[in-house]
């Protein structure tokens, strides 16, 4: 998805668009983990905030309307740490290895048909990594693997040539 | 993708919101169709026991949902996608027929493979989850 930039052109939108994302989820992430492992719950975490506990459930459930002091807050709040900032080079490689699960390896894949109705429907594959390679159709369905340990990303099926 | 619209801006959060379960952190996830926190990153849809999920992007502005099924655990199948808008209300029939949609193409990509469908959301997701 990134690449540095060069040049004097501007940055692809769907990089900043991108950017702007990624640094609000992995906040949450950061916040989220902090939580599970203290084992506090939610009521106990709004009683240290001062806050009330609806509020402190929703800034949970999601960083939609976070700032950069509500970050600072809850997590200190949860363990009295705070965030330190740092930058990673947009070259550096990314922890995906866009692996499949093994019983996909070598399976070839149809296109999935048309939708009924009309709409848009390939927003899906015009996410495919930069990397990816010829003989990657658009309309690929996407394989995403997650999970603690399994860190892998987000993979075009290839399709049979027609 | 190198354009300077809305739609690459979406684009970009939608990615960010992809690789944010690709890499492993934590997501939260509604449990119940009907009775679920607005905010859940990824949410079962109505009937359950189809195993059908949506990813819910909601930002950048408009949101949009995802939809697709785990083939086995940490491994989610994205299927067909939706505006948020054109899905109206949990009542209207619109979001059923998107999960019906999306049933329908899995089945014809895989129709020797059953979608996963547990009553814990641990068994679709091995770690970093949060129900909400």
């Amino acid at each position: 998805m990134l690449s540095k930039h060069q040049g004097k052109g501007p940055i692809p939108a769907a990089q900043l668009g991108f950017v702007g994302r990624k640094l609000r989820n992995d906040l949450h992430h950061l916040v989220l983990d902090a939580f599970q492992k203290s084992g506090l719950t939610q009521a106990e975490l709004a009683d240290r905030l001062g806050a009330d506990k609806s509020l402190v459930c929703r800034q949970l459930g999601a960083p939609g309307n976070w700032t950069i002091d509500t970050v600072a807050k809850m997590l200190f709040a949860i363990n009295g740490s705070y965030v330190v900032a740092a930058t990673v080079d947009a070259d550096t490689p990314a922890l995906a290895n866009y692996t499949q699960p093994s019983w996909l390896q070598g399976k070839v894949l149809p296109p999935p048909p048309a939708f009924a109705g009309g709409g848009p429907s390939t927003v899906v594959m015009t996410i495919a990594p930069a990397t990816a390679k010829p003989g990657v159709k658009p309309n690929a369905p996407i394989i995403a693997s997650g999970g603690p340990g399994n860190a892998t990303s987000i993979k075009p099926l290839e399709i049979a040539a027609e | 993708m190198n354009g300077s619209s809305k739609e690459d801006v979406r684009l970009g959060g939608l990615y960010a919101d992809l690789e944010r379960f690709t890499s492993g952190q934590i997501v939260t996830v509604g449990d119940h169709p009907f009775d679920k926190d607005n905010s859940a990153y990824m949410a079962r849809t109505n009937p359950v026991q189809e195993g059908i999920f949506d990813i819910r992007s909601a930002a950048p502005s408009p949101a949009l949902r995802l939809f697709g099924a785990f083939c086995e655990q940490d491994v989610f199948l994205g299927l067909t996608w939706r505006w948020r808008s054109e899905l109206g209300g949990r009542d209207e029939r619109a979001f059923d027929f998107a999960v019906m949609q999306a049933m329908r193409v899995w089945d014809e990509l895989l129709p020797d493979c059953r979608r996963l469908y547990s009553d814990n959301l641990e068994d679709y997701i091995s770690g970093g989850l949060h129900a909400v």
